[in-house]
Parts: structure tokens; sequence; C-alpha cells
């Protein structure tokens, strides 16, 4: 059951077809059928009215024949005594009658005329222009036994005999109308009779048809054919055939007309069908009027026109499946584009989730840190960033927008995010750090998309900022009510040239300032009428937030943006990230410093000088021991790799307290060296493959809560911090 | 900071004492050279005097370590005190060495 529903759904189009072209047909077929009666009947009267009126054509020579011999039997019986003028009305009566009267005469029994012989019968012989008169009455040509003679002398009703061919007289086929001669007894003593051709009758019945093909035959009453149409018009073969079956009994009729007609059907050797309509003279000669029609004629426009309509039928159909065959497709393809569609789009709310996870917390609050990002793309996926996070006591932020929009941009921004994360690692200078992306994303980039990208570094301790700007608005410093757009070099944006140097600019980020950072979707929203919101506007909102929260500058900005657009559809991603600056000093109550060669052995003295600064803070044992290896491995560090092989150099160890935390400041005059930058050690690997190096900056990571490198006047100045007391 | 080895038939015994800083692990690490190869031996260090090691005193017992292993044998490390391990486990050495 199951299986057929499938397949109906399937070949929907094809049974549609089928049952509109069988609902079509049963249409046609009872329509067919409707007329087809109605042609029956028509065909019916029609062959009724020739049947008719075929006889009464033949009815009127007859009777032109019958009147010729009734009047003529007048005169003859006034002159029955007159053997001769006899002959002379005999001849008359021929003369006078209509050119079908072939012949006629009077035919007298035996010895009637004496002086005229046992035999008289004289008679009058219509030829072109003359009539003949003879006496035919011979031994040879014994008229006693003529049918017309002796019904005439009997008084028979039938006074017309079956046409014959008559020799002696006519020289043709007739038949004969012959009338009793009575003498003044009331005494039959001879017959008066005329012959008439039999020629004419064809002629006559067939004269006009309704349809071309029919045709009529008149049969004797006996079933004798006397009048066939010209065999082209009648095929002869049908003719027998049909005269056959009038006289056939077993052949099956159908009465109608109150059983004065007869009707049956027929099939020619060719196969052709058609009916018989056959009927008898009501008067004399009783002979029988057959009329022969051919279905073909009658029906075939029907079913020309029947045929006509099915194949118009099947086309209409073939096209109306096609249509509905196209239509099916097209909205079969449409749902499966929405299938994908929604494919696609559930794809990109897992992109769009995707590249939201990438994105650092959109707050972060630190002592010293206030940040708020955001970022709304204009389509599922942007091609907008923005990150932040914090290494070593510095501030890696930025910001950055794709060219163009949607999927494309997104993967690029992924990858330049990633990016950003991996060259950052161990490298505090932002120049570098998109010295770096910028290499590496102009390899292979045939799209030709570029990044407008603002990279900063920030040390938390100092505030020192440092950045670089690849072709992005100039971020905007808030500080007191005053509005600074941050002075930036004007470089190609990454992945333009992969040989440009870009170079990194420093400002000295005052306490309580908000770095403000935006893409262009912020600019350039529009409203309605396709005005822009711009940066004089922006500018005006930002002086007026000095002392909002990195948040609620976010907030302002947006609520007054949108105040602008309205309802207008936001056309591009849009990206802003805020961060507030409040950095808090280390107030030391205790400070302590030490001075050591660049020499290793040096570094006992670390070992006195730790433990009396720790014993004057009340530092447990421990945790002094833990702090005296992180300042041990620090200046091991600094003394290994900041000065070169036989140079000499100082390294200053400086210890401050502030009731809480410890801080220690290790700085050097050696050639700049990160400690920071280094790679960690891999503290998970097995014996065989632990290295030898790395160990000393990992513990010092591990011991202490924060790590900070700069890189100040010609000195590297290394910063720890280790909290003792909450 | 003091640094003695003992062969013995089956094994090594190395005892340290005292604080193996950067300083005294450069000339500790003198003592402790022949560990490198222990050839086939265990190595047993004694550790219940010693205070204080700094990284570089890790590397030599990574280094004798790295010998013991390449011929199969161990490396235990006795008596280690709560504040050292402390240093071993920072940098992931407590997963590799053998205590007691």
């Amino acid at each position: 059951m199951k299986h057929l529903f499938g397949w109906l759904r399937k070949h929907l189009v094809i049974v549609i077809i089928i049952l509109a072209a069988m609902l079509l047909e049963l249409i046609s077929a009872i329509q067919y059928r409707y007329a087809r009666d109605l042609l029956e009947q028509e065909l019916e009267k029609s062959c009724f009215y020739e049947l008719t009126s075929s006889a009464l054509r033949i009815q009127e020579k007859i009777a032109e024949a019958e009147v010729v011999v009734g009047n003529q039997m007048w005169h003859i019986r006034r002159h029955l005594q007159e053997p001769d003028y006899i002959v002379e009305l005999a001849a008359n009566m021929v003369k006078d009658g209509g050119i079908n009267i072939i012949g006629g005469g009077a035919a007298f029994k035996p010895n009637y005329f004496p002086s005229k012989g046992f035999y008289y019968e004289p008679y009058a012989h219509k030829t072109k222009d003359t009539v003949i008169i003879s006496q035919v009455g011979s031994e040879q040509h014994n008229y006693f036994q003529s049918p017309f003679y002796m019904a005439a002398m009997r008084g028979d009703t039938t006074k017309w005999t079956t046409p014959y061919l008559d020799r002696e007289g006519a020289h043709g086929i007739v038949t004969t109308y012959a009338l009793p001669i009575l003498d003044h007894n009331n005494i039959s003593v001879g017959a008066l009779f005329v012959d008439l051709t039999t020629d004419w009758i064809s002629e006559v019945v067939n004269e006009r048809h309704s349809y071309t093909s029919s045709f009529v035959l008149v049969l004797s009453k006996t079933g004798e054919l006397i009048a066939s149409p010209a065999d082209s018009l009648a095929d002869p073969a049908l003719v027998k055939k049909i005269v056959e079956m009038v006289s056939d009994s077993t052949v099956v009729r159908e009465k109608k007309e109150n059983g004065h007609i007869t009707g049956f059907a027929f099939e020619d050797e060719d196969g052709e069908k058609g009916h018989v309509y056959h009927a008898f003279r009501r008067y004399e000669p009783l002979w029988q009027m057959v009329m022969v029609c051919y279905d073909k004629e009658v029906f075939g426009k029907l079913d020309k026109m029947r045929h006509r309509l099915i194949l118009l039928a099947l086309f209409g159909l073939a096209v109306l499946g096609l249509i509905i065959q196209l239509f099916v497709k097209s909205h079969r393809k449409l749902q499966k584009a929405e299938v994908t569609q929604e494919r696609i789009n559930g794809e990109l709310r897992v992109a769009n989730r995707i590249q939201q996870s990438m994105l650092p917390p959109n707050h972060l609050h630190r002592q010293d840190l206030d940040i708020c990002g955001s970022l709304v793309p204009a389509r599922e996926v942007g091609g907008d960033i923005f990150d932040y996070y914090i290494r070593d006591e510095k501030l890696f932020f930025c910001i950055g927008d794709v060219s163009g929009k949607g999927t494309a941009a997104a993967m690029l921004m992924g990858v330049i995010h990633s990016m950003f994360r991996s060259f950052s690692l161990r490298e505090n200078n932002p120049a570098r750090i998109m010295q770096s992306i910028n290499e590496l994303s102009c390899q292979g980039n045939d799209s030709n998309m570029f990044v407008t990208f603002f990279l900063g570094v920030l040390d938390l301790p100092t505030g020192r900022l440092r950045y670089c700007n690849a072709g992005h608005d100039s971020p905007y410093i808030i500080h007191n009510s005053q509005l600074l757009s941050l002075n930036c070099f004007a470089h190609l944006p990454v992945g333009v040239l992969d040989d440009i140097k870009y170079s990194m600019q420093e400002i000295q980020l005052q306490p309580d300032s908000t770095i403000f950072l935006y893409t262009d979707g912020l600019t350039e929203a529009m409203d309605q009428e396709h005005k822009q919101y711009g940066l004089k506007r922006v500018e005006a909102v930002l002086s007026s937030l000095a002392d909002k929260n990195s948040e609620q500058i976010l907030e302002e900005v947006t609520k007054a943006m949108h105040e602008f657009v309205k309802d207008a559809k936001q056309s591009d991603d849009l990206t802003m990230l805020a961060v507030r600056y409040i950095p808090h000093s280390f107030e030391s109550m205790l400070t302590e410093t030490l001075v050591l060669k660049n020499d290793i052995r040096e570094v006992s003295k670390l070992s006195s000088f730790m433990k009396s600064v720790t014993e004057k803070i009340n530092l447990e044992v421990s945790l002094s021991s833990q702090l005296r290896l992180a300042v041990e491995e620090a200046v091991v560090n600094v003394i290994d790799y900041a000065y070169p092989m036989g140079t000499e150099g100082e390294v200053e160890v400086c210890m401050m307290f502030n009731g809480q935390s410890l801080k220690i400041m290790i700085t050097d005059c050696g050639v700049p060296f990160d400690p920071t930058a280094k790679e960690k050690a891999d503290t998970t690997l097995s014996a065989e493959d632990r290295q030898i190096g790395g160990l000393g900056i990992l513990l010092v990571r591990e011991l202490m809560d924060s790590i900070n490198y700069e890189r100040e006047e010609g000195k590297n100045i290394l910063t720890l911090i280790k909290t003792i007391r909450n | 900071m003091k640094a003695i080895i003992e062969e013995l038939a089956d094994k090594y015994v190395a005892t340290l004492k005292g604080e193996m800083d950067t300083a005294a692990a450069m000339e500790t690490e003198e003592v402790l050279k022949p560990l490198y190869n222990s050839k086939g031996k265990d190595v047993v260090i004694d550790c219940s005097g010693l205070e204080y090691i700094a990284s570089s005193g890790l590397r030599i017992l990574l280094s004798i370590l790295k010998g013991a292993k390449a011929n199969g044998s161990r490396v235990v490390l006795k008596d280690v005190n709560d504040d050292i391990k402390n240093v071993f486990k920072l940098t992931g050495f407590i997963s590799i060495f053998d205590f007691e």
C-alpha cells in the first residue's frame, strides 16, 4: 500500500494525465453515441423520404400508362367489331403515351375475329420517330400463354407483369400493363396492353440522393432486380448481395414506420458497413424499393471529428502534462533550494556561534582595566574582529575590518585573528606582530582581500601604549573630557603588499584614559535616506563620556547611532572596543636594593639579601624560598643573556613591599633581552624528550603572580610581582 | 653545598647537602659528572640534606636521568623535602623521577 502511494506520488503527473484522458474519452464517447443516434435518426428520416419520393416518381409513370390504357379501352369497346380500327386505336394509344411506353396493342382470344385468323394481336411499336404497326400473333408467338394475357383474361387484380425480355414486340426489357377487353356481355374477349420500358426507373429513383454513395434499387415483387444504378455508382457485386439479402429470410430486420419499412445492416467486400432500408410499393405494381447507404458517408464526418477531437485532446493533455511536469519540477527544485537554504542558514548560524566564540569576553574588569567590546555583524557572519588578552602584564588588543562582508570576509578574519594570537605570544612589539601578520596574509591571498587592522600593546604597570595601525580608522583617547584622535602613521592595510615596513608608535597613557576603537560600521551607519552617521557625530558623543565606564561608553554610542539611523537596516558590521585604563600606584613601604656583577658566582649574594628582606616582612620560610628561587632564576637569565660573553655589567635587584604585594624589579644595562618572549618549556614531556633549557623562566612564571618586561632608556627592566597577603 | 658519590656493587649512591643554587650547581656538577654514565647501575640520590635547588641543579639531575635511562637503569631521589618537591612539581620533573 505504502509502495503504491509512493509510486503514485512519484508519477503523479502521469496518473493525472491518464485519468484526465480517460475522462475526456468517456465524455467524447457519450457525445459520439448521442450524435450518432441523432444522425441515425436523421438518416432514417431522409431514407424514408427518399424511398417514398422514389416510389411516387415511379407512380407518376405507372399512372400515365394506366390512364392511357384506360382511356383507350373506352374507344376499343365501342369499336369492338372493327378489328382494323382497333389497330389504329392501339397505335394512337402508343403514340399518345409517354416516351417510356415503347409499345402496346390488343390481344384477342382465339378466333375472335375469324377474318383475322386464330391469332390476332395487333401491336404498335414506337421507334425514335415513328410507330410501326404489326400483327404479331402467330403460332410462333402464342400470346395466349403470355402472363399479361392470361392475367387479363382471368380478371386478376394484378395488372402489371413482372418485367421480362420481349423479343417479339418491344425488343427489350419491359413490364406490361394489361386490362381485359370486355364485350357487351362483360365477357373478356382479349387484353389491351402497353409495354413500359424499365430503364427509366433507375434514373427516376436515383435522380438525387442526400448521400452521394447512396443508391436505390427496385426489385420485382418476387425479388428480381428491375432497376439498379450504373456500375460506376453502385458495385454490381454489392447490388447482387443486397438483392440476395432482401429475399433472405434469415437476415435480421428492424421494422420501422409501422412496419412499412424494414432495415438491416450490411458489410461490403471491403468491410465497409452500411444500412439497407426496404419497402414494398403500396400500389400496383407491387415492386420492392431498396435504399442502400454507407455508414462512412453518414457517420464519416462524425468519426473524423471524433478522431480529431481525441487527437486534439491528447495533444492538449500532453502539453498540460508537460506544463505540470515543469511546474512540479520547478516546485521540487524550489523545495530543494529551500532545504539547501535552510542548511546554509543552519551552517551560517553555527559559523556565527563559532565566530562569536572566538571573541574574547565582552567585558573585562580588573583593578587596572575596564574593557568592553561588541561586535554586531550585518549578516550571520562578519568580517570584523576585536580581540584582547593580557600576557605578562601587557594588554594586547586589536580591532580589524576585512574588505567585504559575509563568509569570505569571516574566514579571512578568522585567520588574521589566529595570527594575531600566535604572533603576539612571544612578541611585544606591535609593528613586528603586524609585519608577521602581513607577510603571512600576503602569501596565497589570491582573492586580494585586505584588512584594516589596529594593533595595540598596553604595558599595564607603566601605561605605555605601543601601537601600529594598518589603514584602520584612528582610535580615540578619551581623557578628562578631552577627545584625542590617536596619531597614526598611514600604513597600508594588511594583505596588500608583502614588503611593507610597519612602524611602531608609542604614547604614554594617562590614568583614567579610555581608548575607543571602532570600525566604519559606526561612522558609515546610514539612515533611511542613506545619510551617514559620520565622524563628527561620533566625536560629539564621545566627548561627553569622559566619566563613564567602558560599558556605558559603548551603550551611549550605540544609542546615539540608533537614534540617528532609526529603522534603517544595518548595512555593515559594527564593532567597538573601549579600554579604560585605571592604574593603581604601588606605594612601597619597604624598598631594598642589591647590585650584582654579571657573574654567576654573585648569585650567592642573593640568598642573604632575600632572607633579610623576607624576614623584615615576616614571610614564611617556604614562600621566602620560592621568592628566592624566582629572583635567582630571573637574575641568572639576565647574566646569561643580557651581557654577551666577556662584557662586564651590573644587575640591580630592587625589592619593594606595599603591605600586600612584593614587587621585584631586575634592571640591567645589557642588550635588549625579553625573557617573557621565550618559549615556555613543555612540562609534560618524558625524560628523554625534556630539554635542558627554559626551566628558569618557567619557574619564574610559576612562582610569581606576574612577570613584566620593559625596555626603558637603554635598560632591560623585568618586574615580578607576588601578592603575599590579601 | 656538599656532594659525595659512592659506587657500590649494584648502584651509585650520591648524597647532596646544603643549598644548590646556580653557583653551587656549577661546582657540584664536577663531582656528579661520573653519574652521567652510570654503566647500567641504578643511581640513588640522597636528598635528605638538600635545602634548596635552582634550575641549574635540576638540569644536572636531568642529565643523570637521561644517562641512566639510556642504559636501562633507574634514578631514585630519596627523602626530598616538600619545598623542593614543589619545584619538581612546577617543572613537571615529578613525573619523570622516582621518589622514595
